[in-house]
Order: C-alpha cells, then structure tokens, then sequence
C-alpha cells in the first residue's frame, strides 16, 4: 500500500522560493570584491564571521596584502543578532555607529570606507608591496 | 576544466610574456619557477585586463622561495599544506568539486648535485608527498615543477622515488609492492613528448653537453598525476608551448629562445575537475 509524506512546511521556505535579502554580510563582500578590482588584487580584502556569544554574530572587514605574507589588517567589525539582521553595530576606529536599516548601514559603511585613515592604511600597504 | 601553467623563467622579467600566455591560452593557475618578479610587478601585469583577477597565492609562511603561484581563484581555496624551501604542496578545494592536492616543486640542479644526490633526494621528495597525502586522505595528486632530471632517470622512475611510469596503463594499477612495501604510481605523460614522433619541440629544455653523452633536448619540466586523477586528464590537454600566442619562444633553430624569454619552455595542462 502506497503512503504519502505529511509536509507541513509551508512552501515559502523552500530554496528556489525565498526573495533575495540583502544582508550586511551581503553587502560587506561586494565591497570586499570592489576593492580587488581597485587595486588589482594588490591589497584584497575578506570578510570573516565568528559567533560573537549570546546569539550574536561579529563579523570583521579585513584588508590583506598577500605579497607582505598575507598581512592582514582589521579596518573595523559589525555585530548584529544571528537572526535579526538590524541594528547592526559597525565598530571602526574607536568610533562606533549604530544603523537600523539597509539604507543607513551602507551610508556608515560608504564613510568608513571613504575615511582617510582606510585611505592610508591601503596606500601604505600597497607602498609596501611594491617594495 | 582547469588550465594549469608551469615556467621556469629563469629570473628574467617576462611578466608581459607570462600576460600574453595566461590571456591566450586561458590559464587559471600559473606556477612559476626561479622567478623574480615581484608579486606587485607580477599582479599589475596580469590584471591589466583579466577578469576576473589574478590573485598572488601566498603560502603559509612564505617559506617556499622557489616557487610562486598565482591564480584566478582567490587564496581561500588554496590551503597550505606543506611548505620548505623547494616544494609546496597545496589543497585546491574549489566550490562544488572534489578536492585535489597541487604539489609543485623545484628540484635540486645538475649543476650542483650528481644524479645519486638528486636519487637520493627524490625519495625524500616521495615520502613527504605520501605522507601529505596520508594526511589530507586522498591521492587526487598533481605534482609540477622543474625536475632537473628527466623522465627516465631513477629519481622519477624508482618505486621509492616518484614512481612515475610512461603508460596510464601500468599507473592505473593504483601501486606496486617492492620487498612487502607498496609504492603508489604517478602517470608520467611527459614520456610522450620525446623526440620528434610527437608534434612540438623534442622536450623543454636543451642542453648540448661538451662530453660524450650527450641528450640534447630533456624534459625536465614535467607533470605527474596520480591514478585517481587520471579520469580527469586527457594526453590531449598537455602541450609544451613554443609560443606565448603572439610571439614565438624559439629561436629560428627550434631551441628555447633564452635571450627572449627563457631555457626551459612552459608546461600547459587541463584538468576536467
């Protein structure tokens, strides 16, 4: 006698179904991967996520530069709940901000990244490439 | 498929030469022996209009100095395994395929080793690599590089050395047992390349010695894959190169053009993986 599956799931969670979200791990790659092209893989950047305690997520922005032995540098760090993706925290030198939206993380992170400090930090470590 | 080039370049800057190559022949992974370009020269030339990127795959602690690898994958994928100053050995996991085992190597010279040191240094060369593959669990093992010996010499060919035979048919008997021990094989392809039965140059390296033996050409710069590998390798997909794709590498003789680009000539090979 033929039997048949009870499905209760609801099909909105099935893989081919879910909307895309952009979420600020999301957006921090793109990022990473623009810097690449910008400097010609000279100075890369990854980003890395560890669990942060207490249901929470860290995820650092780190720039690397692979012909100084993989040298890597924390320009700054993001924390948010592992399930709720706002507020997230952006940490950048000892400064902290605090965005509650898509739209107002990526207007922190577009200062962070414009800073003259991440503008340095590139620059001398592309200087020290070439050396 | 993945296309793998290999070059002793001799420390000549041939970065533009490399370029041409790795632009017309579509390479993917380049592996570069007795180079001096730095990685900054190198990643400036290459990604000049690459898409994507080439990236400079560092090792784990900069310590093989012979060798330097760039590729179109990003460092992520290629985990450090075992690194000294002649060898390096990195595990390629790209997304959605099995892993491999990447060694490339730059042996010892005639120049300054007899061919019982470089014997002798092979099994060495042969241990590490069982003893990596012991360690990552599997054989799915490519091993380049510049030999300084060639095919038929005992380095490559011993049980105990690198065990390289001429036919994917002997190799694809997985191993041999020699006095209760069992040796596993490496495909030698590079036999096929000798002498003029095959198209291209008799090898990748000539050398007219002074004394009474005398080869002429030498494959030196070789590839060797193990049996579990081999599904994924057609004879069809290695080539010794005589041209960058614009230019020439070879003299109007048909000898590597050392004053051009380099005496050795590049290895290029697929991998359907």
């Amino acid at each position: 006698m033929e039997t048949t599956t009870l499905d209760l799931w609801p099909t909105s969670i099935d893989i081919d179904k879910l909307p895309d979200i952009t979420t600020p791990i999301s957006i921090l790659k793109e990022q990473a991967s623009l810097l690449g092209q910008k400097t010609k893989n000279i100075v890369e950047a990854e980003v890395k996520s560890t669990d942060a305690g207490n249901g929470r997520i860290s995820v650092s922005f780190n720039l690397v530069a692979p012909a100084l032995n993989k040298y890597r540098y924390q320009l700054f760090q993001i924390t948010h709940h592992g399930i709720e993706l706002y507020p997230v925290g952006l940490s950048f030198s000892n400064r902290s901000y605090t965005a509650n939206s898509p739209e107002q993380f990526i207007e922190h992170l577009k200062k962070i990244l414009a800073d003259e400090k991440t503008k340095s930090v590139i620059q001398s470590l592309i200087a020290q490439s070439r050396s | 498929m993945v296309t793998f080039l290999f070059w002793n370049i001799k420390a000549k800057p041939l970065e533009n030469r490399i370029r041409r190559i790795v632009v017309n022949y579509e390479v993917d992974v380049l592996i570069l022996a007795e180079s001096e370009i730095t990685p900054y020269q190198m990643l400036v030339t290459l990604n000049q209009q690459a898409d994507p990127m080439f990236h400079h795959i560092q090792d784990r602690i900069g310590e093989c100095e012979k060798i330097a690898i760039y590729s179109k994958f990003q460092n992520e994928y290629f985990i450090s395994q075992y690194e000294s100053n002649r060898l390096t050995m990195r595990r390629l996991k790209l997304p959605g395929i099995d892993e491999l085992l990447l060694a490339a190597t730059h042996f010892p010279s005639k120049l300054w080793w007899e061919g019982d040191d470089q014997f002798a240094e092979s099994i060495v060369l042969a241990q590490t690599i069982r003893q990596i593959e012991e360690e990552v669990g599997h054989t799915r093992t490519i091993l380049v590089g510049d030999f300084n010996m060639n095919p038929f010499e005992k380095g490559v060919v011993a049980a105990n050395g690198l065990h390289g035979v001429m036919t994917r048919k002997v190799a694809q008997n997985q191993s041999r047992r020699v006095e209760q021990k069992e040796y596993s094989f490496f495909y030698n392809p590079m036999w096929g390349f000798f002498g003029d039965g095959s198209e291209g140059p008799a090898g990748t390296y000539y050398y007219r010695h002074s004394g009474h033996v005398s080869y002429f050409w030498n494959i030196f710069d070789q590839v060797l894959i193990r049996p579990d590998l081999l599904p994924s390798f057609r004879n069809s997909d290695l080539a010794v190169l005589t041209d960058d794709g614009d230019e020439s590498l070879l003299t109007s003789h048909g000898l590597p053009d050392v004053a051009g680009a380099s005496d050795h000539l590049p290895l290029l090979f697929k991998l359907d993986i």
